[in-house]
């Protein structure tokens, strides 16, 4: 009997599901989703690769290319925290699955190339 | 912001005098660890209403043995199975002895490493 | 002449949600003696701190158990704090309190569907997790995890949350606790959950005592200890009591649970009424030297962590010493006496999280 109120409040009121992924799922501001890497702005000083606490960023300055492993990657943003040229964001939205386990690699433009392409 | 910490320093001898002692002023089993480094560090803690007290032996690596306290403190069990499967000393009579299979690990006393792991920092 | 026979109970049982082994003698269909058996999750993780730096500990200690995650967390950053003496700003302290408590408020709430799942009441552990899952998403919105906050460091908290989105918290909050007290009230009232869990897994107040039970198992019988009484972080300056029932059995440590969640949301409120403006971190400078040991109250009990540095940028010793294994003894001497048919009502009542038990 007690269960009454509850039960006859759930048959009326909307339904708690998310209807995920029949609908688009709601994402916070603050949500730890995925690492997003601008390669414009990056400069190869791999400040980010040293503070990753798993291991997850490499930086290969003789190949100018930027791998993340999204596996190995917990969220935990300290990477952002670290990049001096703000090249790196969090975006709320969910890291979907991947085909190959290895690193996504990124094309970077090194430093002083960018700056001779200014001058010019 | 903490309470005050009492940690004393006792002998191997004196252990199980000193344990009755403890259990008969009315402090419970809180934990009991063990640190390698030169020797083997045993700490017992105990607490009664807040209050925190530490019993430390050092025992040497190649003799380490331990008398159990299962007999006064009979919870002790669990924690004296895992320091003997993690660290590989050897407690003379503990109430429940598992013999090694308290924990199911393919390498014998992992724990009994001393010094710093290689690995990236 | 009683019928010996040996069943084993786990490591995949539907009541459980960690594997636990259990060896049961039973006689006829009481059980005599029982006898566990671990180990199925340990992953080494106290000696991940040789080769990681002190700095980033902090996440492995938050990965050792999904349900209680921040506040390991916050018990490894509070011991390095100690041994290094690093000023921890107020703001800091408030928002750890904040986090901490609704991080009991879901743990419970958990618990509670999980209890009334092994009484078979089916639809009441669902409400009990739709409730959970507003405090989920507020835990999202302020820390950016659901589960796995990520927000406590070394030094303090690695976000800030401002003071007008605390309001509206604290207004949401109100029209949670509502939800709840419906649901609470299922709880103390219905016969079914009564019945299943009264006279069940009896455990006396000196037992309690001796077999070094702690949490929610101690104080269902009795033994009225919960070490937020130390007063860490900022608890010296709230006022709650610790919620203490006396009958021993499956349903005091039910009601000692049910009772507690509203204490949680009566701290979060006192907390957020008293939270002061400023930072919320401080600079972690030199390496730890010195040793600790760091007791908090996690849901399930007491947990107490040893830490030892020797000044360098890896810990020497990491010791976490978790509620449930704390509790295994008082369980092996519960279940002494009781039917077979008891021994899953039992076994969830102590609350295990073996992933915490063996890290």
């Amino acid at each position: 009997m007690v269960m009454c109120k509850t039960v006859v409040k759930s048959l009326i009121s909307r339904s708690a599901c998310k209807m995920y992924p029949a609908r688009e799922p709601v994402f916070f501001e603050r949500t730890r989703g995925r690492i997003q890497m601008a390669a414009v702005k990056c400069i190869l000083c791999s400040l980010c690769a040293k503070r990753c606490p798993t291991g997850a960023i490499i930086v290969d300055r003789e190949k100018n290319i930027w791998q993340i492993d999204r596996f190995k990657c917990i969220l935990c943003g300290n990477c952002i925290e670290g990049c001096k040229s703000e090249a790196l964001k969090m975006a709320n939205h969910y890291t979907g699955p991947t085909v190959a386990k290895q690193g996504e690699g990124h094309r970077v433009v090194p430093p002083k190339a960018k700056k001779e392409k200014t001058e010019q | 912001m903490f309470e005050n910490q009492e940690i004393v320093g006792i002998e191997k001898a004196e252990l199980l005098d000193r344990i009755r002692r403890t259990f008969d002023e009315g402090y419970r089993l809180v934990q009991i660890s063990c640190t390698r480094s030169e020797m083997f560090q045993m700490d017992y803690s105990f607490d009664k209403n807040g209050r925190f007290l530490n019993l430390r032996v050092n025992i040497p690596v190649e003799s380490a043995r331990l008398p159990s306290i299962t007999g006064i403190y009979a919870c002790a069990f669990g924690y004296e199975n895992e320091i003997h499967d993690l660290f590989g000393i050897s407690i003379d009579g503990i109430s429940i002895d598992y013999k090694g299979n308290f924990y199911r690990i393919a390498v014998k006393a992992p724990f009994n490493v001393a010094g710093a792991l290689p690995g990236r920092e | 002449m009683a019928l010996r026979t040996v069943i084993p109970f786990g490591p995949q049982h539907p009541v459980l949600p960690e594997p636990l082994h259990l060896d049961l003698v039973l006689d006829d269909e009481k059980v005599v003696e029982a006898v566990p058996s671990i180990g199925f999750i340990h992953r080494g993780l106290e000696m991940l701190c040789r080769r990681k730096n002190f700095r980033d500990m902090v996440y492995v200690a938050e990965r050792i158990c999904g349900i209680c995650s921040f506040i390991h967390g916050l018990g490894y950053s509070q011991g390095i704090e100690r041994i290094m003496d690093i000023p921890v700003p107020e703001r800091a302290h408030y928002l750890r309190v904040f986090w901490s408590e609704l991080s009991r408020i879901h743990s419970h709430l958990l618990w509670l569907g999980l209890a009334a799942d092994a009484a078979g009441f089916e639809s009441l552990f669902n409400h009990c997790w739709r409730i959970r899952e507003k405090i989920l998403d507020i835990i999202e919105e302020t820390s950016g995890g659901r589960v796995i906050f990520g927000v406590c460091k070394v030094g303090g908290v690695r976000r800030d949350v401002d003071n007008d989105f605390l309001k509206g918290i604290l207004i949401r909050l109100k029209a949670i606790e509502a939800d709840y007290n419906g649901i609470a009230a299922v709880f103390k009232k219905d016969y079914t959950i009564q019945h299943r869990f009264s006279d069940v897994g009896i455990l006396s107040i000196e037992d309690a005592y001796r077999l070094g039970a702690v949490g929610p198992t101690s104080r269902g019988s009795g033994v009225g200890q919960d070490q937020r009484k130390l007063g860490y972080a900022v608890y010296s300056r709230l006022e709650f009591e610790p919620v203490t029932e006396s009958a021993g059995d499956c349903y005091a440590r039910c009601m000692v649970r049910v009772r507690e969640v509203n204490g949680s949301f009566d701290l979060i409120r006192q907390a957020l009424e008293k939270i002061p403006a400023g930072p919320v971190e401080a600079k972690v400078k030199g390496v730890p030297e010195g040793e600790f040991f760091s007791r908090l109250e996690q849901p399930r009990g007491e947990v107490v962590y040893y830490l030892k540095g020797s000044g360098k940028m890896f810990l020497d010793r990491f010791r976490i010493r978790t509620p449930t294994f704390a509790n295994i003894p008082a369980l092996l001497h519960m279940l002494k006496g009781c039917d077979l048919a008891d021994v899953p009502v039992v076994v969830l009542s102590i609350d295990p999280c073996i992933s915490c038990a063996e890290r």
